[in-house]
């Protein structure tokens, strides 16, 4: 049986230990916040101005390609359409934050142990070996969600701001958006953070770790990150995407704990 | 007192065959201070991390409190405190923050922790800075606060792996204090590791000898040194007539040898048997007039026995290699 208070513990004492650290508060924040909120805000915004259909090939020859993305897509105008296309393509970004942020912290959290020679003190403590990994991942996971969720609802307040006038309803949260950030973001943070995870319990340093995940992670999810937006699109996809990150997330854990090795953490302090 | 810790035949082979520890077994009971002695690389390290639970012997088995250190770590990991050659602190974190919470992880609520880790730092003169953080404690300071991490859960049995090693005579001297401080306060069995020979025969109850991962010698102060050597020194001092005296007593069965020491008034023998010698010397002396003023016996100290087990097994355990 998991020992709820023990990784509690264990995730307050590497929340303490990081937030004293002004390099990780600002990896955290500053650079997802542009990201997730700066670019499709730009995006947005620079949409919201730009004139429609005055040339040849204008936007609605791209969103007549599309399949209908509202029940009233139809009866929208080429303005509203095009913004809510972009509004997808910003929650894309915002699915970024969970990855980027874990990219940077996750990547310290068990090869640190070992370069701030604390290992051996966390090795000998009463926990196993799900348990130390649960706190590891937990420890990224939570402010991450956290800091994802606030700024989801940023997000919805500012489209809404944008689209308003165009669509004359509120645009966010839909039921798609709800179901990207409630189950989708979450479970694409577990799946990168343990694979991070993973790759901090097996090598021998920090930077390792980050070059690592840099080679694996990175360009894995810019490749996926096209597809995301067709994804977005159609509520069943989303539904298929989750069912598959959870397939994922459950087979990374799985690895993460059989590869977590007491002696090869012990073998290189 | 019941067994501490037992271990059987306990051996552990790194990739692709190094042998860090090979075969070893022995007893240690429960209120004994045990040094476990050897060179750089000898077996000490990898001894206390199998028997921490930090790694698995490749062979053999152990138990630490009854506790079975393969088949239940965690119950063991909950019972020890272990401090490594290295702190093992938080460094941004500060004194109160890394006890408190290893505290916390051993099962103790916040109250508990908090009166535990006061009482703790007023007993170890650690009160004044227990909010400055760990990072800005010297090398000496971080030992001893790594030694109150340890021992911050009240367990019955520690493990510190060489814990003064890299101090400074005053750090060292701090540190041995502290850890007789635990040794006297809570009864508890300690398990050390130290190249510090004197610090090992001030504090230990039995000594372990170690090369090669090969367990050379185990035994109180006193056995190891009957083990090493069959002869023994006693030193007796008289008022005058020293050389007469040492003429007449060098003749006695069981005396060896005799010569008289710088100050003039001392005569140094070695004996066959101690027990059964030092009494008829003692008598023959006091029937012919001698007016002794001290009779002692010479401890042969332990940086003594130690070289000579470690000179004797080198041949053995060069030998064995060849």
């Amino acid at each position: 049986m998991m020992q709820l208070k023990l990784i509690w513990e264990l995730i307050k004492k590497d929340w303490a230990e990081a937030f004293r650290s002004k390099q990780i508060l600002l990896s955290t924040t500053i650079l997802p916040l542009l990201l997730a909120l700066g670019v499709p805000v730009i995006f947005m915004l620079s949409m919201s101005y730009a004139p429609m259909g005055t040339t040849d090939i204008g936007f609605d020859v791209f969103t007549d390609l599309l399949p209908p993305i509202t029940s009233d897509w139809n009866q929208l105008s080429d303005k509203a359409q095009i913004l809510i296309i972009a509004s997808i393509f910003g929650q894309v970004f915002l699915l970024l934050v969970p990855v980027m942020i874990a990219s940077f912290v996750s990547a310290d959290t068990i090869v640190g142990e070992k370069e701030r020679q604390t290992i051996e003190g966390l090795l000998i403590l009463p926990v196993t070996d799900s348990e130390i990994l649960l706190a590891k991942i937990s420890s990224t996971l939570i402010p991450v969600l956290i800091l994802t969720s606030i700024m989801g609802i940023l997000y919805t307040l500012i489209v809404d701001f944008i689209t308003f006038p165009y669509l004359g309803r509120l645009y966010l949260p839909n039921f798609q958006f709800i179901l990207v950030m409630a189950l989708f973001t979450p479970l694409l943070g577990f799946g990168t953070t343990t694979f991070i995870v993973m790759i901090s319990s097996r090598v021998s340093s920090t930077r390792d770790a980050q070059q690592l995940t840099g080679f694996f992670v990175l360009p894995a999810l810019f490749l996926i990150t096209g597809q995301l937006i067709i994804i977005f699109i159609n509520i069943w996809l989303i539904i298929i995407g989750i069912l598959i990150l959870g397939v994922f997330d459950f087979l990374t854990y799985k690895l993460a704990l059989s590869l977590f090795n007491r002696e090869k953490l012990m073998s290189q302090t | 007192m019941g067994i501490a810790i037992e271990a059987k035949e306990l051996s552990k082979v790194f990739p692709p065959d190094i042998i860090a520890v090979n075969r070893i077994s022995f007893a240690i009971k429960e209120g004994e201070i045990f040094s476990f002695l050897g060179p750089n690389g000898a077996g000490k390290t990898t001894t206390v991390r199998l028997l921490t639970t930090l790694l698995r012997p490749t062979s053999g088995f152990a138990t630490v409190y009854g506790y079975d250190i393969l088949k239940n770590p965690q119950e063991l990991r909950k019972n020890m405190g272990v401090l490594t050659d290295r702190p093992n602190l938080y460094l941004r974190l500060s004194a109160r923050k890394n006890l408190t919470f290893f505290a916390k992880m051993y099962g103790l609520t916040h109250e508990e922790a908090t009166r535990r880790i006061n009482e703790l730092a007023k007993q170890f003169d650690l009160l004044k800075r227990l909010d400055s953080p760990a990072g800005s404690y010297s090398k000496g300071m971080k030992q001893k606060l790594g030694i109150l991490r340890a021992m911050v859960h009240s367990p019955p049995i520690m493990f510190l792996d060489e814990p003064t090693a890299g101090l400074d005579p005053l750090a060292q001297s701090s540190v041995r204090e502290t850890i007789e401080m635990v040794a006297a306060d809570l009864d508890t069995t300690i398990f050390l590791t130290t190249h510090n020979l004197p610090e090992a025969e001030k504090l230990s109850t039995k000594i372990g000898v170690i090369d090669k991962g090969i367990l050379l010698t185990i035994g109180s102060t006193y056995e190891l040194q009957s083990k090493v050597s069959k002869v023994s020194k006693l030193v007796i001092t008289c008022k005058n007539k020293v050389s007469e005296y040492q003429k007449l007593t060098s003749k006695i069965d069981g005396v060896i040898s005799t010569h008289i020491l710088n100050n003039g008034s001392s005569i140094e023998f070695e004996l066959d048997n101690m027990n059964i010698t030092t009494p008829t010397i003692v008598k023959t002396l006091v029937d012919s007039g001698a007016s002794i003023l001290e009779v002692r016996p010479v401890k042969k100290s332990l940086e003594d026995v130690y070289k000579h087990i470690m000179d004797s097994s080198n041949g053995v355990l060069n030998h064995d290699a060849a």
